[in-house]
């Protein structure tokens, strides 16, 4: 068996070494490293070769170094060297380019990052990208459907180009310890080809053998690092104990090493069991499938010989399969290569745009210190500098400042990184991470920024200093001792400046008005809610669920589950509400502001035309407002007899009348339930049936929303029996069985949460308890994501202000330093002051004008769209800031105008 | 007056012309080992490779990519007869050095 060396290590070596050499050197170790592995074993053919990378890699920069101090063919160093200290001579280029560049490349190549990871990521497994996944396609309706355990070993048989072919399914499972620790794991049952997949080896014990999967094997499990440490309390010698999982005792054989989450976050395997008899291709139960590319094999190869299985199936059974056709993707994979490409190339080309006016800005601003080193230049060429070398040195000095900009953008990146991946992964209900997902920054981003740098810098450095020491303008000492310029600032500078201005005048309202719907929360510290003072921390909050050794299969079978499921989740709820410790309990459906997108709805009240709305819908019990602390602010509350199989009404918040009904009293009114374009679902609601009726408006709940009036909603009763589906219904209880439990504790009670486990374990062994915490715990990620975006925005919208405002005072230094002999002849033949300030401000005004104009016809269908009244008013001072901070931005150089000496300057002529 | 060879480079030099056709990293190595029974630095036998090859001493290719290298191919070297020429002009640079020195001072070794 020859097994590669360490992907990190190898990547490492090819990385630090030139190029022409990196192959050959790479593949020698590779071929040293599996005879030493047959010989020594892997730990010290390991060790060997990392001790090889290293010698290797630092020889080979020490070589190249060397190379630098021998050659000194170039003097880029020194150009370096004197870029540094000219950003220091030029503090405004320095600060506003600087942080144009790192937010523009912080948002830029983060997205980047995280769009490839997440839709593309690498499994940080051997040979990762050779484990796929496969799945039935549905042809009429072209979605993905879980292929069953029959397709599985169909598979098996008929297609070599994949091996270890096996299936899982995950769900949460309750877990008690032989010594009544208690919790609860993230199970995949698996076939054993799982960890032969993987080829991960155990930290501890064994992995599921096949054996195991026979219907008559003693239940066993292997746990992953995090349940060993939580439940077994790390014991060293954990095998042969016995855990309960979802109430059936269950013999640990194995732990995982530290990080092993495969599929996805999970920490306990036990062995997926069929009976034979059920692989049917009409009884077998659906799973998800994956496989390893066999040596030799391609993803093409392997699609091929899948195309000709799904093609006997569909002639075999053709009701079953007519429609269906097996495909396979890399394992992780989210999107298809031109799904990737396309949002590649989306978030690519925004953040290219926005370099491009970042860079122009800065070019701008580049451009006029040039100007104003037009002396230095014109000594140094008269001195015998050629051009070549002139350009070179302002390449470098643009190199510094953009080379320095990126990389503090790319700090900025991999800081905020993290919080974006918890939000997004915490908004897809997921609480941890996928075991692939890497925060880092990956090498592509590195090089992608490396060549943003270059371009970057030549756009900077390059065009105005290509320009300057132009033949035109080839400058003689002489013209340049008259303080005036030959350079002339051509239409392309007006149209940067005025398509900057129009882009802020665009923008920014759109951004301060998406601003205060996140909240205004984001500047104070520590996660916040709607109230102030209201206590998140006395809030315990986690999922009810059941754990289900076998899922129901017939309508009945859910029916009842779910009747049962309702019973035991409220004698949950009474029970904890009983404790002393406890001030009351409640259940909702999930965590509002949680809650994914929201619901369509129309609302009417008989008297004008429907109004179409969207909402966030949470359906709770009678305590959940009251154990919130909401008041009602207009009509009534929920009642109990609302709580009936055929109760029909529902509360909004203060939000929903704020956003879609200008303040309309909506008591009595009626919403109707539409589903989204699209989607269809599992429960048909008679159209009559669709609707219910307003009876209140409830004052924005604490918990519920991240800031004062952030998000509309729409409180339904939790019909925990739900006999036959109501209007909500739609949206109905999470799927499988499960409620979000909500405690408030008696502030100064003893600590809570480990009775909690033991309360719901009294009440039915397969009740499960997940996802733990205080108010303040469980929203954290949002509240920290929520801020990263808002931050993101504010940043671009202050980048954006600021650079038009530092374009237009280039442009205006600019204007003014190229006309100091006109202006100071008009002064001595007796021009007044107001001449000139005209004369200089026209230009300016016109430019900042056009932009004002431009934008404003961008941004009013945009606002007009939009039912947010701050839309205009925001336009309006944002197109009045502008307009002061251009002409603040003129002022200084007409200050310099106008304090031309006339005699002085023609003196010189 | 072109650069002579160091000691490790004739080693390296001579080592290529051993293993004969298709030297590459790995024999390279063990015959320089096996020939002077002591261990060599393999980051030293690569740079120095890369360095001769510079020089226009010994020229480089490609070989086909194996499963057992990873899916990497051989880097093979060959000498070149400037090369060749040069290790023989430092041969007799060092048995010059030798020549008339008592025997007992010289020894046996050669």
């Amino acid at each position: 068996v020859s097994a590669a060396p360490p992907t990190l290590l190898r990547r490492i070596l090819q990385g630090a070494l030139p190029s022409e050499v990196s192959d050959g050197i790479v593949g020698d170790l590779d071929e040293v490293y599996r005879a030493r592995r047959r010989g020594v074993g892997a730990l010290r053919a390991d060790a060997w070769y990392a001790g090889q990378v290293l010698a290797i890699a630092g020889r080979f920069m020490l070589e190249g170094l060397r190379d630098a101090l021998l050659l000194r063919r170039s003097s880029l160093g020194l150009d370096l060297k004197l870029g540094l200290r000219m950003s220091g001579r030029y503090p405004l280029l320095t600060v506003v380019g600087g942080v144009a560049i790192t937010v523009t490349a912080a948002i830029g190549l983060g997205a980047s990052e995280f769009l490839h990871d997440l839709l593309a990521p690498k499994l940080p497994l051997e040979e990762g990208d050779r484990i796929v996944r496969l799945y039935q396609i549905d042809g009429e309706s072209g979605t993905r459907a879980a292929a069953s355990l029959y397709d599985l070993s169909v598979w098996r048989e008929s297609v070599p180009s994949l091996e270890d072919l096996g299936a899982y399914v995950t769900l949460e499972q309750g877990i008690v310890s032989d010594r009544d620790e208690v919790g609860s794991v993230s199970l995949a049952r698996a076939t054993a080809s799982m960890f032969a997949v993987t080829r991960v080896p155990p930290r501890l014990g064994r992995l599921l053998v096949e054996d195991d999967e026979r219907l008559d094997a003693p239940p066993v499990v292997v746990l992953g690092y995090d349940a060993w440490q939580s439940i077994l309390g790390g014991d060293p010698d954990p095998l042969g104990r016995t855990v309960q999982l979802g109430g059936v005792p269950t013999t640990v054989v194995g732990v995982m090493p530290e990080g092993y989450a495969f599929p996805q976050t999970q920490d306990a395997w036990v062995p997926l069991r069929v009976d034979p008899a059920e692989l049917t291709p009409e009884s077998a139960p659906r799973s998800n499938t994956f496989a390893r590319l066999a040596s030799g094999a391609t993803l093409e190869s392997a699609q091929a010989e899948l195309d000709v299985a799904g093609q006997r199936a569909a002639a075999a059974y053709p009701e079953l399969y007519a429609r269906l056709s097996p495909e396979l993707t890399e394992f992780a994979r989210r999107a298809t290569d031109l799904q990737m490409l396309l949002a590649a190339s989306g978030v690519g080309l925004a953040f290219i745009l926005l370099l491009l006016v970042a860079c122009a800005n800065v070019m701008t601003l580049g451009f006029a210190r040039t100007l104003m080193r037009q002396g230095e230049i014109a000594v140094r060429i008269s001195l015998g500098a050629t051009r070549r070398r002139i350009v070179l040195q302002l390449f470098a000095e643009a190199l510094v400042l953009v080379g320095g900009a990126t990389l503090l953008g790319l700090a900025a990146a991999r800081l905020a990184l993290p919080s974006i991946s918890r939000l997004f992964f915490t908004i897809q209900q997921s609480p941890r991470l996928p075991f692939w997902w890497n925060d880092g920054l990956s090498l592509t981003t590195a090089v992608y920024a490396a060549v943003l740098v270059v371009v970057g810098a030549l756009m900077i450095g390059v065009v105005p200093a290509l320009k300057a020491t132009g033949e035109r303008v080839q400058p003689s000492l002489g013209q340049l001792s008259a303080g005036g310029s030959s350079l002339r600032l051509g239409g392309i500078w007006t149209v940067v400046i005025v398509l900057q201005v129009a882009l802020a005048v665009a923008f920014l309202p759109f951004a301060v008005s998406v601003d205060g719907r996140a909240g205004a929360m984001q500047v104070r510290s520590g996660p916040s809610f709607a109230n102030e003072d209201f206590p998140a921390d006395d809030y315990i909050t986690a999922q009810l669920g059941r754990d289900l050794s076998v899922p129901p299969r017939t309508p009945e079978e859910r029916e009842e589950l779910i009747t049962s499921s309702a019973r035991l989740f409220a004698q949950v709820r009474d029970r904890i509400a009983e404790d002393p410790a406890v001030a009351g309990a409640a259940l909702a459906s999930g965590l509002s502001a949680m809650n994914h997108l929201g619901v369509p709805v129309e609302f009417t009240d008989g008297s004008d035309s429907p109004v179409s709305a969207g909402a966030r819908v949470l359906l709770v019990d009678l305590s959940y407002l009251d154990l919130m602390g909401a008041t009602i602010v207009a009509g009534q509350a929920l009642g109990p007899g609302d709580f009936a199989p055929e109760g029909r009404s529902v509360l909004v918040n203060e939000a929903f009348v704020d956003f879609f009904l200008a303040g309309r009293n909506p008591v009595g009114g009626q919403l109707r339930f539409r589903e989204r374009e699209g989607e269809s679902s599992e429960v048909s609601v008679p159209p009559e049936e669709a609707s219910v009726e307003i009876v209140g408006v409830v004052r924005n709940p604490g918990i519920d929303v991240y800031g004062p009036g952030a998000h509309a909603a729409i409180y339904a009763p939790l019909d925990l029996a739900p006999a036959n589906p109501r209007a909500v219904g739609v949206v109905g209880m999470p799927q499988p069985p499960a409620a979000q439990l909500f405690v408030r504790r008696r502030p100064g009670s003893d600590p809570l949460v480990g009775r909690l486990h033991g309360i719901v374990a009294s009440v039915d062994p397969t009740l499960r308890l997940s996802g733990v915490g205080t108010a303040a715990t469980v929203w954290a990620p949002v509240h920290q994501g929520s801020r990263v975006i808002a931050w993101i925005v504010r940043a671009l919208a202050a980048i954006v202000l600021m650079l038009s405002v530092a374009g237009v005072y280039a442009l205006m230094s600019f204007t003014v330093l190229r006309r100091t002999r006109e202006i100071a002849i008009r002064t001595a033949v007796g021009a007044g002051r107001p001449d000139i300030v005209r004369t200089v401000f026209r230009r300016a005004g016109l430019q900042l004008l056009a932009g004002v104009v431009l934008g404003g016809l961008i941004a009013v269908p945009m606002l007009l769209d939009r039912t947010v009244d701050e839309g205009p008013r925001s336009l309006l001072i944002v197109s009045t800031l502008l307009l002061a901070g251009g002409l603040a931005a003129c002022l200084a150089p007409v200050r310099r105008a106008l304090e031309i000496e006339p005699a002085m300057a023609i003196k010189s002529e | 007056m072109p650069q002579g060879l160091g000691e490790f480079e004739q080693m390296v030099l001579l080592a290529i012309l051993h293993v004969g056709a298709g030297a590459y990293g790995v024999p390279i190595v063990e015959e320089i080992e096996s020939r002077t029974g002591r261990s060599v630095s393999r980051a030293a036998v690569y740079v120095t490779l890369r360095r001769l090859e510079k020089r226009g001493l010994v020229t480089s290719w490609m070989g086909d990519p194996t499963g057992e290298r990873g899916g990497k191919a051989r880097r093979c070297v060959r000498m070149e007869p400037s090369g060749l020429e040069l290790l023989r002009a430092s041969r007799r640079a060092m048995d010059r050095m030798w020549d008339d020195l008592d025997p007992a001072t010289a020894g046996s070794g050669r």
